[in-house]
Protein backbone atom coordinates (compact mmCIF):
# COMPACT_ATOMS: atom_id res chain seq x y z
CA UNK A 1 0.00 0.00 0.00
CA UNK A 2 2.57 2.42 1.29
CA UNK A 3 4.66 1.51 -1.95
CA UNK A 4 2.08 1.83 -4.25
CA UNK A 5 1.32 5.22 -2.75
CA UNK A 6 5.05 6.42 -3.51
CA UNK A 7 5.11 5.31 -6.98
CA UNK A 8 1.60 6.91 -7.85
CA UNK A 9 3.41 9.87 -5.71
CA UNK A 10 6.44 9.99 -7.78
CA UNK A 11 5.21 9.40 -11.07
CA UNK A 12 2.49 12.33 -10.49
CA UNK A 13 5.39 14.46 -9.37
CA UNK A 14 7.47 13.50 -12.30
CA UNK A 15 4.33 13.59 -14.90
CA UNK A 16 3.59 16.88 -13.74
CA UNK A 17 7.59 18.53 -13.94
CA UNK A 18 7.16 17.16 -17.34
CA UNK A 19 3.71 18.60 -18.20
CA UNK A 20 5.17 22.03 -16.43
CA UNK A 21 8.32 21.93 -19.15
CA UNK A 22 6.27 21.07 -22.24
CA UNK A 23 3.95 23.63 -21.39
CA UNK A 24 6.76 26.14 -20.64
CA UNK A 25 8.30 25.54 -23.84
CA UNK A 26 4.84 25.45 -25.15
CA UNK A 27 3.91 29.25 -24.44
CA UNK A 28 7.60 30.35 -25.43
CA UNK A 29 7.12 29.21 -28.77
CA UNK A 30 3.62 30.68 -29.16
CA UNK A 31 5.32 34.21 -28.25
CA UNK A 32 6.58 33.38 -32.21
CA UNK A 33 3.02 34.09 -33.26
CA UNK A 34 1.51 36.94 -32.14
CA UNK A 35 -2.17 37.37 -32.45
CA UNK A 36 -1.67 40.65 -34.31
CA UNK A 37 1.26 43.01 -35.27
CA UNK A 38 1.22 46.64 -36.07
CA UNK A 39 2.35 46.20 -40.02
CA UNK A 40 -0.30 46.60 -43.24
CA UNK A 41 -2.24 43.74 -43.99
CA UNK A 42 -1.34 41.43 -46.15
CA UNK A 43 -5.20 41.71 -47.76
CA UNK A 44 -6.29 45.33 -48.74
CA UNK A 45 -8.31 46.20 -51.84
CA UNK A 46 -7.93 47.77 -54.72
CA UNK A 47 -10.66 50.04 -56.65
CA UNK A 48 -13.92 48.72 -58.47
CA UNK A 49 -12.86 45.90 -60.80
CA UNK A 50 -14.68 48.39 -63.96
CA UNK A 51 -12.09 51.14 -63.00
CA UNK A 52 -9.24 48.82 -64.63
CA UNK A 53 -9.06 49.47 -68.26
CA UNK A 54 -7.63 46.28 -70.38
CA UNK A 55 -4.41 45.19 -70.36
CA UNK A 56 -1.62 46.31 -67.47
CA UNK A 57 -2.47 48.62 -64.87
CA UNK A 58 0.40 49.51 -62.47
CA UNK A 59 -1.16 50.11 -58.69
CA UNK A 60 1.78 52.33 -57.15
CA UNK A 61 0.94 52.08 -53.40
CA UNK A 62 1.15 48.33 -53.36
CA UNK A 63 3.18 47.41 -56.27
CA UNK A 64 1.65 45.63 -58.28
CA UNK A 65 0.05 45.24 -62.18
CA UNK A 66 -3.82 44.45 -62.76
CA UNK A 67 -4.23 42.60 -65.48
CA UNK A 68 -6.81 42.88 -67.06
CA UNK A 69 -8.21 41.07 -70.15
CA UNK A 70 -11.81 41.00 -70.97
CA UNK A 71 -13.54 40.37 -68.01
CA UNK A 72 -10.93 38.20 -66.14
CA UNK A 73 -8.47 39.58 -63.83
CA UNK A 74 -5.49 38.79 -62.21
CA UNK A 75 -2.80 40.42 -60.45
CA UNK A 76 1.41 40.28 -60.86
CA UNK A 77 3.61 41.54 -58.28
CA UNK A 78 5.49 44.45 -59.34
CA UNK A 79 8.43 43.56 -56.30
CA UNK A 80 11.60 42.08 -58.71
CA UNK A 81 12.51 38.94 -57.00
CA UNK A 82 16.55 39.62 -57.00
CA UNK A 83 16.49 42.84 -54.78
CA UNK A 84 12.69 43.91 -54.20
CA UNK A 85 12.89 47.20 -56.70
CA UNK A 86 9.51 47.80 -58.80
CA UNK A 87 9.77 46.24 -62.61
CA UNK A 88 8.42 48.41 -64.99
CA UNK A 89 5.63 47.04 -68.01
CA UNK A 90 7.09 47.85 -71.49
CA UNK A 91 4.59 46.65 -73.31
CA UNK A 92 5.56 43.00 -74.02
CA UNK A 93 7.70 42.81 -70.74
CA UNK A 94 8.91 43.54 -67.41
CA UNK A 95 12.16 45.07 -66.73
CA UNK A 96 13.65 45.62 -63.30
CA UNK A 97 15.39 49.23 -63.58
CA UNK A 98 17.93 48.46 -61.46
CA UNK A 99 20.24 45.06 -62.27
CA UNK A 100 18.32 44.51 -65.70
CA UNK A 101 16.37 41.75 -64.66
CA UNK A 102 13.68 41.02 -67.31
CA UNK A 103 10.37 39.28 -66.84
CA UNK A 104 8.03 37.73 -69.93
CA UNK A 105 4.33 38.88 -69.37
CA UNK A 106 3.36 36.14 -67.25
CA UNK A 107 6.08 37.11 -64.95
CA UNK A 108 8.45 34.35 -65.85
CA UNK A 109 12.54 35.31 -65.84
CA UNK A 110 13.95 35.81 -69.67
CA UNK A 111 17.15 36.96 -68.17
CA UNK A 112 18.97 38.62 -65.55
CA UNK A 113 19.82 38.06 -61.78
CA UNK A 114 16.35 37.37 -60.58
CA UNK A 115 16.43 34.18 -59.16
CA UNK A 116 12.16 33.66 -59.38
CA UNK A 117 9.08 34.39 -61.23
CA UNK A 118 6.93 37.45 -60.17
CA UNK A 119 4.43 35.74 -57.82
CA UNK A 120 0.77 35.80 -59.09
CA UNK A 121 -1.31 36.47 -56.15
CA UNK A 122 -4.93 35.75 -55.47
CA UNK A 123 -7.32 37.65 -55.77
CA UNK A 124 -11.36 37.82 -55.15
CA UNK A 125 -13.90 40.69 -55.10
CA UNK A 126 -14.94 42.27 -51.24
CA UNK A 127 -18.52 42.83 -50.43
CA UNK A 128 -18.41 46.23 -51.27
CA UNK A 129 -17.61 45.16 -54.77
CA UNK A 130 -13.98 46.37 -54.50
CA UNK A 131 -11.02 44.15 -56.00
CA UNK A 132 -9.33 42.57 -52.91
CA UNK A 133 -5.90 40.83 -53.13
CA UNK A 134 -4.26 38.36 -50.71
CA UNK A 135 -0.28 39.17 -51.21
CA UNK A 136 0.16 36.03 -48.43
CA UNK A 137 -1.05 33.93 -50.65
CA UNK A 138 0.36 33.36 -54.40
CA UNK A 139 -1.54 31.44 -57.05
CA UNK A 140 -0.24 29.23 -59.68
CA UNK A 141 0.20 30.97 -62.92
CA UNK A 142 -2.56 31.25 -65.62
CA UNK A 143 -5.22 32.06 -62.37
CA UNK A 144 -7.79 34.42 -62.93
CA UNK A 145 -10.79 35.80 -61.28
CA UNK A 146 -13.77 36.45 -64.42
CA UNK A 147 -16.10 39.38 -62.77
CA UNK A 148 -19.26 37.82 -64.21
CA UNK A 149 -21.43 41.17 -63.44
CA UNK A 150 -19.82 44.26 -65.02
CA UNK A 151 -20.29 46.16 -67.05
CA UNK A 152 -18.24 48.81 -68.98
CA UNK B 1 20.88 8.66 11.62
CA UNK B 2 22.14 11.38 9.83
CA UNK B 3 21.20 9.26 6.43
CA UNK B 4 17.97 9.02 7.66
CA UNK B 5 17.35 12.37 8.06
CA UNK B 6 18.95 13.33 4.73
CA UNK B 7 16.29 10.75 3.37
CA UNK B 8 13.36 12.59 5.11
CA UNK B 9 14.32 16.09 3.47
CA UNK B 10 14.61 14.52 0.38
CA UNK B 11 11.31 13.55 0.65
CA UNK B 12 9.80 16.84 1.78
CA UNK B 13 11.61 18.16 -1.13
CA UNK B 14 10.16 16.13 -3.29
CA UNK B 15 6.31 17.01 -2.62
CA UNK B 16 7.14 20.30 -2.63
CA UNK B 17 8.53 19.95 -6.09
CA UNK B 18 4.97 17.80 -6.82
CA UNK B 19 2.63 20.53 -5.35
CA UNK B 20 4.70 23.52 -6.83
CA UNK B 21 4.56 21.54 -10.40
CA UNK B 22 0.76 21.08 -9.78
CA UNK B 23 -0.13 24.62 -8.65
CA UNK B 24 2.07 25.56 -12.25
CA UNK B 25 0.62 23.19 -14.31
CA UNK B 26 -2.91 24.63 -13.05
CA UNK B 27 -1.80 28.03 -14.31
CA UNK B 28 -0.46 27.20 -17.69
CA UNK B 29 -3.68 25.54 -18.30
CA UNK B 30 -5.68 28.89 -17.27
CA UNK B 31 -3.34 30.93 -19.37
CA UNK B 32 -4.30 28.62 -22.40
CA UNK B 33 -8.11 28.60 -21.37
CA UNK B 34 -8.14 32.38 -21.35
CA UNK B 35 -5.95 32.44 -24.37
CA UNK B 36 -8.96 30.77 -25.93
CA UNK B 37 -11.83 31.99 -24.46
CA UNK B 38 -11.96 35.40 -25.77
CA UNK B 39 -14.68 37.67 -25.91
CA UNK B 40 -14.37 38.13 -30.09
CA UNK B 41 -14.56 34.23 -30.63
CA UNK B 42 -18.18 33.41 -29.93
CA UNK B 43 -19.24 36.39 -32.29
CA UNK B 44 -16.74 35.60 -34.81
CA UNK B 45 -18.48 31.76 -34.95
CA UNK B 46 -21.97 33.10 -35.43
CA UNK B 47 -20.55 35.14 -38.03
CA UNK B 48 -20.00 32.84 -40.10
CA UNK B 49 -23.31 30.62 -39.64
CA UNK B 50 -24.59 34.45 -40.78
CA UNK B 51 -22.48 34.15 -44.01
CA UNK B 52 -23.74 30.50 -44.45
CA UNK B 53 -27.10 31.92 -44.10
CA UNK B 54 -27.25 34.61 -46.72
CA UNK B 55 -25.77 31.92 -49.05
CA UNK B 56 -22.07 33.16 -48.93
CA UNK B 57 -20.95 29.91 -48.30
CA UNK B 58 -17.37 30.34 -49.90
CA UNK B 59 -16.75 33.70 -47.50
CA UNK B 60 -18.21 31.33 -44.68
CA UNK B 61 -15.29 28.94 -45.75
CA UNK B 62 -12.84 31.21 -46.11
CA UNK B 63 -13.60 32.66 -42.65
CA UNK B 64 -10.31 32.46 -40.23
CA UNK B 65 -10.77 33.02 -36.64
CA UNK B 66 -9.00 36.02 -34.59
CA UNK B 67 -8.58 39.40 -33.87
CA UNK B 68 -9.29 41.33 -36.76
CA UNK B 69 -7.88 45.15 -37.21
CA UNK B 70 -8.27 48.15 -38.92
CA UNK B 71 -4.22 49.69 -38.78
CA UNK B 72 -3.03 52.93 -39.57
CA UNK B 73 -0.23 54.74 -38.27
CA UNK B 74 -1.21 58.18 -40.06
CA UNK B 75 -3.67 58.44 -37.90
CA UNK B 76 -2.93 56.48 -35.42
CA UNK B 77 -5.40 54.16 -35.93
CA UNK B 78 -5.00 50.28 -34.47
CA UNK B 79 -8.94 49.62 -34.75
CA UNK B 80 -9.61 46.05 -33.51
CA UNK B 81 -13.40 46.75 -33.10
CA UNK B 82 -14.00 45.02 -36.32
CA UNK B 83 -12.89 41.51 -34.73
CA UNK B 84 -17.01 41.62 -33.20
CA UNK B 85 -18.09 43.92 -35.51
CA UNK B 86 -17.93 41.68 -38.09
CA UNK B 87 -20.43 42.87 -40.61
CA UNK B 88 -19.46 46.38 -41.06
CA UNK B 89 -18.42 46.18 -44.62
CA UNK B 90 -21.29 43.73 -45.62
CA UNK B 91 -24.03 45.93 -45.95
CA UNK B 92 -26.44 45.47 -48.96
CA UNK B 93 -25.69 41.68 -48.60
CA UNK B 94 -26.29 41.06 -44.84
CA UNK B 95 -30.06 42.15 -43.04
CA UNK B 96 -29.60 45.73 -41.95
CA UNK B 97 -31.75 43.97 -38.97
CA UNK B 98 -28.83 41.80 -37.87
CA UNK B 99 -27.84 42.09 -33.96
CA UNK B 100 -25.57 44.15 -32.84
CA UNK B 101 -22.31 43.82 -32.90
CA UNK B 102 -22.59 42.12 -36.15
CA UNK B 103 -24.33 44.85 -37.98
CA UNK B 104 -23.41 46.31 -41.35
CA UNK B 105 -22.43 49.72 -41.33
CA UNK B 106 -25.21 52.18 -42.50
CA UNK B 107 -24.11 53.27 -45.99
CA UNK B 108 -24.12 56.82 -45.20
CA UNK B 109 -23.59 59.16 -48.22
CA UNK B 110 -20.09 60.18 -47.03
CA UNK B 111 -18.88 56.50 -46.65
CA UNK B 112 -17.31 56.28 -49.95
CA UNK B 113 -14.90 59.20 -48.88
CA UNK B 114 -13.73 57.70 -45.70
CA UNK B 115 -13.00 54.08 -46.50
CA UNK B 116 -12.68 52.21 -43.76
CA UNK B 117 -9.53 51.15 -43.92
CA UNK B 118 -8.41 54.10 -44.01
CA UNK B 119 -10.34 56.11 -41.24
CA UNK B 120 -11.15 52.79 -39.16
CA UNK B 121 -13.59 53.15 -36.12
CA UNK B 122 -12.14 55.50 -33.51
CA UNK B 123 -11.41 58.84 -35.50
CA UNK B 124 -15.35 58.97 -35.33
CA UNK B 125 -16.59 56.92 -32.97
CA UNK B 126 -13.75 57.73 -30.13
CA UNK B 127 -13.46 54.51 -27.71
CA UNK B 128 -10.11 52.26 -27.15
CA UNK B 129 -9.50 50.45 -30.35
CA UNK B 130 -6.76 48.59 -29.38
CA UNK B 131 -9.33 46.65 -26.39
CA UNK B 132 -9.87 43.41 -27.44
CA UNK B 133 -13.30 43.17 -25.13
CA UNK B 134 -16.85 44.99 -25.32
CA UNK B 135 -16.41 47.18 -21.98
CA UNK B 136 -12.64 48.52 -22.47
CA UNK B 137 -13.08 48.91 -26.07
CA UNK B 138 -17.13 51.15 -25.34
CA UNK B 139 -15.80 52.29 -21.88
CA UNK B 140 -12.25 51.79 -21.17
CA UNK B 141 -12.62 52.26 -17.26
CA UNK B 142 -13.31 55.45 -14.95
CA UNK B 143 -11.58 59.03 -15.97
CA UNK B 144 -11.22 57.44 -19.30
CA UNK B 145 -10.67 60.58 -21.71
CA UNK B 146 -12.00 59.70 -25.17
CA UNK B 147 -15.48 57.45 -24.39
CA UNK B 148 -17.04 56.20 -27.16
CA UNK B 149 -19.56 58.11 -28.25
CA UNK B 150 -22.61 55.83 -27.61
CA UNK B 151 -26.54 56.72 -28.09
CA UNK B 152 -26.48 56.66 -24.13
CA UNK B 153 -23.84 59.47 -23.51
CA UNK B 154 -25.47 61.11 -26.27
CA UNK B 155 -28.42 61.12 -24.12
CA UNK B 156 -27.17 62.33 -21.14
CA UNK B 157 -26.12 65.26 -23.13
CA UNK B 158 -29.47 65.70 -24.34
CA UNK B 159 -28.23 65.39 -28.19
CA UNK B 160 -28.83 62.26 -31.08
CA UNK B 161 -25.96 59.59 -30.96
CA UNK B 162 -25.01 61.37 -34.92
CA UNK B 163 -25.57 64.92 -33.31
CA UNK B 164 -22.42 63.55 -30.79
CA UNK B 165 -20.42 62.08 -33.98
CA UNK B 166 -20.27 65.68 -35.91
CA UNK B 167 -18.22 66.85 -33.08
CA UNK B 168 -15.73 64.30 -34.44
CA UNK B 169 -16.30 65.39 -38.00
CA UNK B 170 -15.37 68.68 -37.24
CA UNK B 171 -11.83 68.05 -36.03
CA UNK B 172 -11.02 67.80 -39.58
CA UNK B 173 -13.59 69.82 -40.98
CA UNK B 174 -13.06 73.19 -38.82
CA UNK B 175 -12.29 74.94 -42.00
CA UNK B 176 -15.57 74.00 -43.97
CA UNK B 177 -18.38 76.73 -44.20
CA UNK B 178 -20.74 74.46 -43.59
CA UNK B 179 -20.69 70.76 -44.33
CA UNK B 180 -23.41 67.97 -45.24
CA UNK B 181 -24.66 65.69 -42.64
CA UNK B 182 -23.40 68.18 -40.11
CA UNK B 183 -26.79 70.39 -39.05
CA UNK B 184 -25.61 70.94 -35.61
CA UNK B 185 -22.03 72.15 -36.27
CA UNK B 186 -23.33 73.93 -39.36
CA UNK B 187 -25.77 75.67 -36.51
CA UNK B 188 -23.35 76.43 -34.35
CA UNK B 189 -20.91 77.93 -37.01
CA UNK B 190 -23.24 80.28 -37.92
CA UNK B 191 -24.54 81.39 -34.44
CA UNK B 192 -20.77 81.97 -33.95
CA UNK B 193 -21.03 84.69 -36.90
CA UNK B 194 -24.41 85.68 -35.86
CA UNK B 195 -23.80 86.49 -32.56
CA UNK B 196 -20.27 87.95 -33.39
CA UNK B 197 -18.64 86.09 -30.83
CA UNK B 198 -14.63 87.11 -32.28
CA UNK B 199 -15.42 90.58 -31.52
CA UNK B 200 -14.22 89.96 -27.84
CA UNK B 201 -12.76 85.83 -28.29
CA UNK B 202 -10.03 85.05 -30.81
CA UNK B 203 -10.21 81.85 -32.57
CA UNK B 204 -7.03 80.58 -34.56
CA UNK B 205 -5.63 84.25 -33.93
CA UNK B 206 -8.39 86.21 -35.37
CA UNK B 207 -11.06 88.20 -33.75
CA UNK B 208 -10.57 89.55 -30.33
CA UNK B 209 -8.17 89.43 -26.74
CA UNK B 210 -10.60 91.03 -24.46
CA UNK B 211 -12.01 87.10 -23.81
CA UNK B 212 -10.08 84.09 -23.33
CA UNK B 213 -8.74 82.37 -26.54
CA UNK B 214 -10.65 79.39 -27.94
CA UNK B 215 -8.73 77.47 -30.52
CA UNK B 216 -8.50 74.67 -28.39
CA UNK B 217 -10.96 75.23 -26.23
CA UNK B 218 -11.84 71.40 -26.83
CA UNK B 219 -8.69 70.55 -25.02
CA UNK B 220 -9.75 71.74 -21.76
CA UNK B 221 -9.56 69.13 -18.94
CA UNK B 222 -12.79 69.43 -16.26
CA UNK B 223 -9.90 70.62 -13.82
CA UNK B 224 -9.93 73.90 -15.60
CA UNK B 225 -13.81 74.56 -15.21
CA UNK B 226 -15.58 75.98 -12.38
CA UNK B 227 -18.55 73.61 -11.88
CA UNK B 228 -19.87 75.47 -8.24
CA UNK B 229 -22.50 76.65 -9.99
CA UNK B 230 -23.35 74.49 -12.06
CA UNK B 231 -27.30 73.37 -12.04
CA UNK B 232 -27.28 69.92 -14.12
CA UNK B 233 -24.48 67.39 -15.06
CA UNK B 234 -20.98 68.48 -13.57
CA UNK B 235 -19.58 67.58 -17.32
CA UNK B 236 -17.50 69.97 -19.95
CA UNK B 237 -20.45 69.68 -22.00
CA UNK B 238 -22.92 70.67 -19.48
CA UNK B 239 -20.73 73.72 -18.51
CA UNK B 240 -20.52 74.46 -22.35
CA UNK B 241 -24.36 74.29 -22.59
CA UNK B 242 -25.07 76.29 -19.06
CA UNK B 243 -22.67 79.02 -20.20
CA UNK B 244 -23.98 79.54 -23.42
CA UNK B 245 -27.71 80.09 -21.94
CA UNK B 246 -26.52 82.03 -18.74
CA UNK B 247 -22.77 83.11 -18.90
CA UNK B 248 -23.50 85.35 -15.92
CA UNK B 249 -25.01 82.55 -13.54
CA UNK B 250 -22.10 80.27 -14.66
CA UNK B 251 -19.32 82.69 -13.97
CA UNK B 252 -20.70 85.07 -11.82
CA UNK B 253 -17.67 87.58 -13.08
CA UNK B 254 -17.61 87.12 -16.66
CA UNK B 255 -18.00 90.20 -19.02
CA UNK B 256 -20.16 87.74 -21.46
CA UNK B 257 -23.74 88.33 -21.39
CA UNK B 258 -26.78 85.75 -21.02
CA UNK B 259 -27.14 84.73 -24.61
CA UNK B 260 -30.54 83.20 -23.07
CA UNK B 261 -30.55 80.68 -26.23
CA UNK B 262 -32.79 78.08 -26.83
CA UNK B 263 -31.22 75.20 -25.57
CA UNK B 264 -30.36 73.24 -28.65
CA UNK B 265 -28.75 76.41 -29.97
CA UNK B 266 -26.55 75.80 -26.66
CA UNK B 267 -25.80 72.26 -26.87
CA UNK B 268 -24.51 73.01 -30.83
CA UNK B 269 -22.55 75.03 -29.59
CA UNK B 270 -21.30 72.88 -26.77
CA UNK B 271 -20.22 70.40 -29.67
CA UNK B 272 -18.27 73.16 -31.40
CA UNK B 273 -16.44 74.40 -28.27
CA UNK B 274 -15.47 70.47 -27.74
CA UNK B 275 -14.82 70.11 -31.29
CA UNK B 276 -12.12 72.81 -31.60
CA UNK B 277 -8.94 70.56 -30.61
CA UNK B 278 -5.29 70.38 -31.48
CA UNK B 279 -5.42 67.12 -33.77
CA UNK B 280 -2.18 66.17 -35.67
CA UNK B 281 -3.40 64.24 -38.54
CA UNK B 282 -1.34 64.54 -41.54
CA UNK B 283 -2.63 67.30 -43.73
CA UNK B 284 -4.11 65.20 -46.96
CA UNK B 285 -7.05 64.19 -43.98
CA UNK B 286 -7.80 68.01 -43.64
CA UNK B 287 -10.20 69.39 -46.21
CA UNK B 288 -9.33 71.95 -48.23
CA UNK B 289 -11.01 75.06 -47.18
CA UNK B 290 -13.72 75.89 -49.16
CA UNK B 291 -13.08 79.12 -50.67
CA UNK B 292 -16.31 80.04 -52.93
CA UNK B 293 -16.00 83.60 -53.28
CA UNK B 294 -11.69 83.59 -53.96
CA UNK B 295 -12.46 80.92 -57.02
CA UNK B 296 -15.13 83.29 -58.43
CA UNK B 297 -12.46 86.43 -58.14
CA UNK B 298 -9.67 84.45 -59.55
CA UNK B 299 -10.62 84.21 -63.37
CA UNK B 300 -11.13 88.26 -62.97
CA UNK B 301 -8.01 88.76 -61.37
CA UNK B 302 -6.08 86.81 -63.58
CA UNK B 303 -7.98 88.38 -66.49
CA UNK B 304 -6.55 91.90 -65.52
CA UNK B 305 -3.26 90.82 -66.59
Amino acid sequence: MDTDRRRLLRWLGKGSVFAAFVAQIGAAARAFFPNVLYEPPTTFKLKQPAFYPQGYTFDAEHRLFVIRAEARFHVISAVCTHLGCTVQWRGTEFDCPCHGSRFDANGNVISGPAPRPLPWFEISIAPDGLLEVDSASAVPEGSSLTVATEKT
Amino acid sequence: MAERRDQSLERQDFAWLVLMSLIFFGLVAIGLWREYATAWRPWQREFKLVLAHAGRFQDARKFQPGIRQIWNPELGVVDRCVSCHLGYEWGGILPAALRQPLTPHPNLSFMNRHPFDRFGCTPCHAGQGWATNAHAAHYGGGGWEEPMLSRRLAAGCGVSEAELLQMRCNFCHRRDRSTQGMDAINLAKTLIKKKKCLICHSVEGQGGHSAPDLTYEGDKDPEQFDFSHIAGARTVFNWHVEHFIAAGKVSPKTAMPDYDMPPDQARALALLMLSWRHINYPPQYIPQPQSAPQTAATPAASSNH
